[in-house]
Order: C-alpha cells, then sequence, then structure tokens
C-alpha cells in the first residue's frame, strides 16, 4: 500500500462510518464551544484581555459552526475540526502568555493525540501543519504569541520534531482504528459479496423464511430467476402461489404446523411440499431448522435445487435398462418379439383411433398390451397400461385423450429407438430345421410332385408349434418367477405342428390369460400343496395335436381346480346368469369376472379370459373345460383343420387325420 | 402400562403398521376400521391418549371424525393426527380446521410417528 493511499482513506463513506463522523463533529463543536469561557479565565489570570479572548475565540470558532451545518462531508467537517483545535491551542498559547506559556504548549499535543478519534491520518495531517505554519509565522511576526522568552530557531524545530514524530504515531493509530473499526463494515459488505456470489453461481437457490413463513431480504438471486420479483415482506407461500397454489396452500398449513409446535420440529418439517414444477423445470425443495441461542426454532431455511437433470438423468438410465431386457428377450426370441411389435403397433393404433367395439373391448385391448409387453420387457409400456386400466376402472369412461397420447408417445420413442438398435435383425428371414430341409431334398431327389414339394417350402414360413410352445413356455416360467410361484414346471409337446404365425399371433397373445390364470388361480403355493397332501410339484401342461381333422390346443394343470362358487358369487355379482354349469362357464369366460379379489398386476382384472374366447370364436374355434375340485384343470381349444396349420406328421394340412 | 393410541384406518396393514411401530414403543393400541368405530371407542375408552386417523375411509371419513369426536368437549384436548397421502393441501386445512393437531404423509416413517405421539402424549 503505498503511503498516500495509506493516508487518505478510501473514498466510499460507509454508512457507519458517516454517523460515527457526525456524531463526533457535533461533539467537537461542543467542544470547542465550551472553551470560551475557558480561554477567557485564562486571559484574566494571565491579564491579556479577557474581551479580546472572547472575541478572538469567536472569531474561530465561526468557521467551524458555519461547517457544521452547512457541509455535507463528516469527513471534511472532521479536517476543519483538525484546523480549528490548532488555532485554538494557538489561541490559548496567546492569552496564557506569562510563566506557563511553554506549559499551554501541551494542549496541542493533547489535541494531536485526540484527533485520532476520527480514525482519518489526513485530520492529523491537517493539524500538523497548522501547528507547524502558526509557529513559523508568528515566531517571526509575534513570537510573544508562542514563547515567554528569547528562543532560538533551533527551539521552534524541537517543538516541529516533537509533532512530526508525533503525527507519524497518530496516523498509524487513525488508519488501524478506521481499519480495524470504522471500516469493518466495508469489508464485511466485500465478504457478503463474494458469499453471494458463490451462492449466485451454485445452481441452488438458498434463503430463510421467519415461522410467519415470511421471506428474508438476502437469498440467491436464482429464486427471482424461478419465482420471480418479491414484495417486500412477502410470504414464501405468496411468493410461489402463481407458480403452484397447491404446492403455497400446503407450505402455509406447514408452517403453521411447524409454528404451532405441536408435533417434533422434524416431522412438522418433512410434511413441507418437498417438490414444485416450474414450467419444464422440476425443483426440489428441502428444510434445515434455523435455532436461536435458546435452541428454539427461529428461522427455517430453504433449499431449493433444480433437479431437472438428475431426474432426466434417472429417466435415461430406466429407459436403457428396459432397452437392455427387450434386448434379451429379443435374442431368446426374435420371432416372437417381431409378432408382438406388430400386433402391438396396431393395438395401440386401436386403441389411440378409438377403434375398438366399446369399453369392455378396449379395456381387453390395453390389458392385452399390458400383459405382452410386460413379457417383453417393456415396463415403461405395461405401467402406462396399468393406469389406464385403472382410469377406466375407476372413471367408468375411456381414458382421456391426454392419458392415451402419453401411451402412444411412450409406445414410439420405444419403438423408434428399437428400430435405430436394431436396424437390419428386425427383416424376418426363415429358419427350418435340419430335419425340414431333409426332407425337402429328399423329395427333391425322388422327383415328387412339384405342387407336394412347394407345400413342404411353403410350410417353412408357417412357425412351427414347438418354437410357439418354447416360447410359451419360456414367458410362463419367467411370470411364475415374477409372481413369487417357484417351483412350477411347464411341459409341452407341439407335436409336428406347424402355424401360420400372422393367422395365429392374436390368438397366442390371449392365450398368455390362460397360463396366467393358471399360474395366479389354479396352482397352489406350495405350502398349500403340501396342506392338501398333493404329490409332486405343480405343473402346467401345454400340447398342441391334429386330431379326428381338428387342431387342438390343451392347457391342463394340477391345481386346485376351478371354484365354481366364487365364480358363481360373481357372476351373481355382475348380473350375469349363474344357474347351471353352462352358465358359470360362460361366466368364466366373460370379462369382469374374476375369482380373486385381489387385482395384481398379473391377473385379476377379469379381462383375460374374454380375450381368449373372442379369439378362439374368431377361428372358429371352441373352448371345453374340464375341472376336477383339488385336482386341476383341463381346457380345450378346437379348431377346424385349415391352410393355417400344417402337419407335418404326413405333410399335409388338408389331409390331417 | 403404556398410553393407550387409537388407531383408525380401513386398511388392515396399515392398521398393522402403525401398531408395530407404536407397540414397540410401548404404547397400547386400539384399533378402528373406520370413522364410526372411532367415534364410539373414544367415547367407550375415555383414557385414549391420543389418535392416528387415516382421511379415506368408508362409513365416515377422517375429518367427519375429527369434528364428531371434538364435539365432545371433554375430548378438545385429545390430539389426533392425520395419516394423508402426498398433495392434498385443500384435505390438511379441512382436517387442522376440524381440530386435528398435524399430519403425517404415507408412507410414513415409523421413527418420525412415534417421536411425534410421544410428543403429543408427553
Amino acid at each position: 500500500m503505498s503511503i498516500t493511499k495509506y493516508l487518505f482513506l478510501p473514498k466510499e463513506i460507509t454508512e457507519f462510518e458517516h454517523n460515527y463522523l457526525s456524531k463526533l463533529n457535533r461533539i467537537a463543536l461542543y467542544f470547542f464551544l465550551v472553551h470560551i469561557p475557558v480561554f477567557m479565565l485564562v486571559a484574566w489570570a494571565a491579564g491579556t484581555g479577557m474581551i479580546m479572548a472572547l472575541g478572538l475565540s469567536i472569531a474561530v470558532l465561526i468557521g467551524p459552526t458555519i461547517a457544521q451545518f452547512t457541509m455535507k462531508s463528516e469527513r471534511v467537517k472532521s479536517m476543519v475540526y483538525g484546523f480549528t483545535a490548532m488555532c485554538m491551542g494557538a489561541i490559548l498559547v496567546h492569552f496564557g502568555q506569562g510563566l506557563v506559556q511553554i506549559e499551554m504548549h501541551f494542549y496541542f499535543f493533547a489535541l494531536l493525540a485526540m484527533l485520532c478519534a476520527y480514525a482519518n491520518p489526513a485530520v492529523n495531517i491537517v493539524a500538523a501543519v497548522t501547528v507547524a505554519l502558526h509557529h513559523l509565522i508568528f515566531y517571526f511576526l509575534l513570537p510573544a504569541s508562542v514563547f515567554n522568552y528569547e528562543a532560538p530557531i533551533w527551539v521552534v524545530l524541537v517543538h516541529a520534531l516533537f509533532v512530526v514524530l508525533e503525527t507519524v504515531a497518530t496516523c498509524y493509530i487513525s488508519r488501524r482504528f478506521f481499519d480495524d473499526v470504522i471500516g469493518l463494515e466495508k469489508i464485511v459488505q466485500a465478504r457478503t459479496k463474494e458469499i453471494n456470489l458463490m451462492l449466485n453461481n451454485i445452481g441452488q437457490g438458498f434463503m430463510t423464511v421467519t415461522l410467519d413463513g415470511i421471506m428474508s431480504k438476502e437469498r440467491s438471486s436464482v429464486v427471482s430467476t424461478w419465482f420471480g420479483n418479491s414484495d417486500e415482506n412477502m410470504t414464501f407461500a405468496d411468493y410461489i402461489r402463481s407458480t403452484d397454489s397447491s404446492v403455497a396452500d400446503w407450505f402455509e398449513i406447514g408452517m403453521d404446523t411447524l409454528r404451532e409446535d405441536m408435533l417434533p420440529t422434524e416431522v412438522a418439517m418433512d410434511q413441507l411440499p418437498k417438490r414444485i414444477v416450474v414450467g419444464t423445470t422440476i425443483l426440489e425443495l428441502s428444510y434445515k431448522p434455523i435455532n436461536n441461542e435458546e435452541e428454539k426454532l427461529e428461522k427455517v431455511l430453504i433449499i431449493i435445487s433444480d433437479i431437472t437433470s438428475q431426474i432426466e438423468r434417472e429417466a435415461a438410465e430406466k429407459q436403457q435398462k428396459q432397452l437392455m431386457d427387450i434386448f434379451g428377450h429379443i435374442m431368446r426370441d426374435k420371432l416372437g418379439f417381431l409378432e408382438f411389435l406388430t400386433e402391438a403397433d396396431s393395438m395401440i393404433d386401436a386403441v389411440v383411433e378409438h377403434k375398438y367395439e366399446n369399453l369392455p373391448h378396449l379395456k381387453r385391448i390395453i390389458h392385452t398390451i399390458k400383459g405382452n409387453a410386460g413379457l417383453f420387457g417393456m415396463t415403461s409400456v405395461s405401467t402406462l397400461c396399468h393406469q389406464l386400466e385403472d382410469e377406466i376402472v375407476s372413471e367408468g369412461t375411456a381414458p382421456t385423450e391426454q392419458s392415451l397420447t402419453i401411451l402412444q408417445e411412450e409406445w414410439n420413442r420405444v419403438r423408434e429407438k428399437l428400430d435405430t438398435l436394431l436396424g437390419e435383425r428386425m427383416v424376418k428371414n426363415i429358419e427350418i430345421a435340419d430335419a425340414d430341409y431333409e426332407m425337402v431334398l429328399r423329395a427333391l431327389l425322388n422327383r415328387e410332385e412339384p405342387a407336394q414339394i412347394a407345400k413342404m417350402v411353403q410350410s417353412w414360413k408357417l412357425e412351427t408349434a414347438q418354437h410357439r410352445l418354447d416360447f410359451i413356455k419360456q414367458q410362463t416360467e419367467g411370470l411364475a418367477q415374477r409372481m413369487g410361484k417357484t417351483g412350477v414346471d411347464i411341459f409341452v409337446k407341439p407335436n409336428n405342428i406347424r402355424l401360420e404365425s400372422e393367422h395365429w399371433a392374436p390368438f397366442w397373445s390371449s392365450f398368455t390369460h390362460i397360463l396366467r390364470n393358471a399360474l395366479d388361480h389354479g396352482i397352489e403355493s406350495e405350502e398349500e400343496r403340501n396342506k392338501a397332501e398333493k404329490q409332486g410339484k405343480g405343473a402346467i401342461r401345454i400340447e398342441t395335436n391334429v386330431q379326428d381333422g381338428e387342431f387342438i390346443i390343451s392347457v391342463q394343470d394340477n391345481g386346485r381346480g376351478i371354484d365354481w362358487n366364487a365364480v358363481s358369487a360373481r357372476a351373481s355379482k355382475a348380473n350375469l346368469p349363474h344357474e347351471n354349469q353352462e352358465d358359470l362357464m360362460n361366466a368364466l369366460f366373460q370379462d369382469g369376472v374374476s375369482t380373486k379379489d385381489v387385482v395384481t398386476q398379473f391377473s385379476g382384472r377379469g379381462v383375460g379370459m374374454g380375450a381368449v374366447k373372442a379369439e378362439c370364436l374368431k377361428r372358429g374355434g371352441s373352448i371345453k373345460l374340464n375341472s376336477q375340485d383339488g385336482k386341476g384343470t383341463m381346457i380345450l381349444f378346437r379348431f377346424p383343420m385349415s391352410a393355417y396349420v400344417y402337419n407335418s406328421e404326413n405333410g399335409s394340412s388338408e389331409k390331417a387325420a | 402400562m403404556g398410553k393407550l393410541v387409537l388407531v383408525v384406518d380401513d386398511s388392515a396393514s396399515v392398521r398393522q403398521q402403525v401398531g408395530m411401530a407404536l407397540g414397540q414403543a410401548g404404547f397400547e393400541i386400539l384399533e378402528a376400521g373406520d370413522g364410526k368405530e372411532g367415534v364410539s371407542a373414544v367415547a367407550s375408552n375415555p383414557n385414549v391418549a391420543m389418535v392416528v386417523a387415516d382421511v379415506n375411509m368408508p362409513n365416515m371419513n377422517g375429518l367427519e371424525m375429527v369434528s364428531e369426536i371434538k364435539k365432545n368437549p371433554a375430548n378438545r384436548a385429545l390430539p389426533i393426527i392425520m395419516l394423508t397421502t402426498e398433495g392434498q393441501p385443500a384435505l390438511i386445512k379441512k382436517a387442522k380446521e376440524a381440530g386435528a393437531v398435524g399430519w403425517i404423509v404415507k408412507p410414513f416413517n415409523a421413527g418420525q410417528l412415534v417421536a411425534t405421539v410421544k410428543k403429543l402424549t408427553a
């Protein structure tokens, strides 16, 4: 710090310094005014003329009095008083002529020291210069006014040396006084500025509120970019009301509870709202208690953090995981997956474009999408479908356009991701078993009928029942695991059947409901099986076959059998006929009848069975059900033979025997 | 013997959870399945020290129940807290107007519940 910077204070005058100097200047004026009678007394004692002392004192004090009432800068006023102090000293020394005139010089040195109260080295210097000039001028013009003897010039220099040395010390004291005390506020301000700078750059908003909810003036600037400007003494609730009135109300009641102090503080604070959404920004609100010295809650610190990107990241991670799951399913069963995609495309389209017959039909479609999406790992889609189902159930109407759009958007998003991810993998190609290849080759070499060979090749386009049933087995095992039904054996017996996959796809997708029901309602828990002293594990057998000119799909489980009483009760609740076995059969395959009280993610809404029946009837089939109490259930689907079924046992679809 | 706390909720599992948390903390538990049962439980058990109640219940909901209990001047000091799902400021406001001292959002934290009941029954 250069010497001038040290001697001259920074220009800015804080409020504190201003108030301090203003008080000190006022005191100084009174201090000097009370000098007048003292000086007159000195003049009387020294016989130097009381009236003259009065007149001269008043003449000197006119200046500072005018300055006191007209000048604005307290610092300049303080310099005026520095000058005045030395003038008063001069008067004292002048009127104190006589034996103690030299002792009157004490006044200069005492006042020079007292001026340190101004915390301003400049005041000390003004005073020092004044007294130096006074001594020099009067030494030559009127030495009697300064010395009571014939003092040589070096005596004046001794006086000057005292003044210089004292001034060095007083300047140092004044400056320290300024830096450490009077100017401290400036340092505090600078620090506050730094802290604010920091607070304003960390993307988190901080503010405190009193227990009445009134916000502090000091707060992060980011808060106003989120919620706009605030009025003075505004409550936080009012401040955020235009953003979200519900959160505002919530905060208000929360603060009431906190103030009432009935609940433990942490509990009451934990009930305050934790989130607020501003446009596309998601903000998290967290709270910290601020206690006073008596450990009583005084204020609440509110920390507002922008968690939009965090939430986005979490969503992206979830999507990534879902994609990996889906990919796993594709690796295991590409054909089935492609089928699911095509089918789900048309079902989503039907839902969104209102291409459904009635509400139960809509519910059925959504239910099927939910189930299949779940099986292929598309949790986001199946969750949305579950919500739509809830919406239908609770509102009794079709879901709102908004909810449907959300489903479609999610579906499109997943599809798009899959398309780019899979690219060429999505192209369907034919896979043939070695045996089929051999058979055709043999037929060619044996020069068999071209029509016959063509039929064989055509059959390649058909899906093997083996493949389909393996897939269903795998799905069912996955389902059993998720439902907590461990130790259920799934057996499949496809025989040598091939099926036209597009024709059967909708049937198979509804068919999963049968398996879900078998697992959920049919197969007992291990505990229950032990109690009933049933031998062996729970098992489900699925078979496809051609018999007596009919294509048959059978599902058999060794579970508890159908609880006809429960079906009857449910049917009567749903106002369906329930007089005889046939009524109950019909009721079982009717939407809205489920024998389980609890709706699970897997089954129980009583939608699935209706879908299976509808798909079966569409293909000219019929259903036969045989249930034995405590022993199990067998369901047979019988379809007339058609070009959609190919029995490679005898190489024909028509001649099925 | 611990103080008697009445737990009113139509869900048996919630009653069980609340009961377990408070039971372990040494409170005696009395259960009621809806608002009506809650009112009569308070009427017939003058030593009930506090009520923890759900809002949405059949027959008589939590709000009606609080008003009903508070009708009896003898119950004016009986602390009642509500268990609510998040984001129901309107309901909470009504509950407080009816005379409930506060609310706890479900799913609740057992430690917090115990601390609250301890403070209110102290």
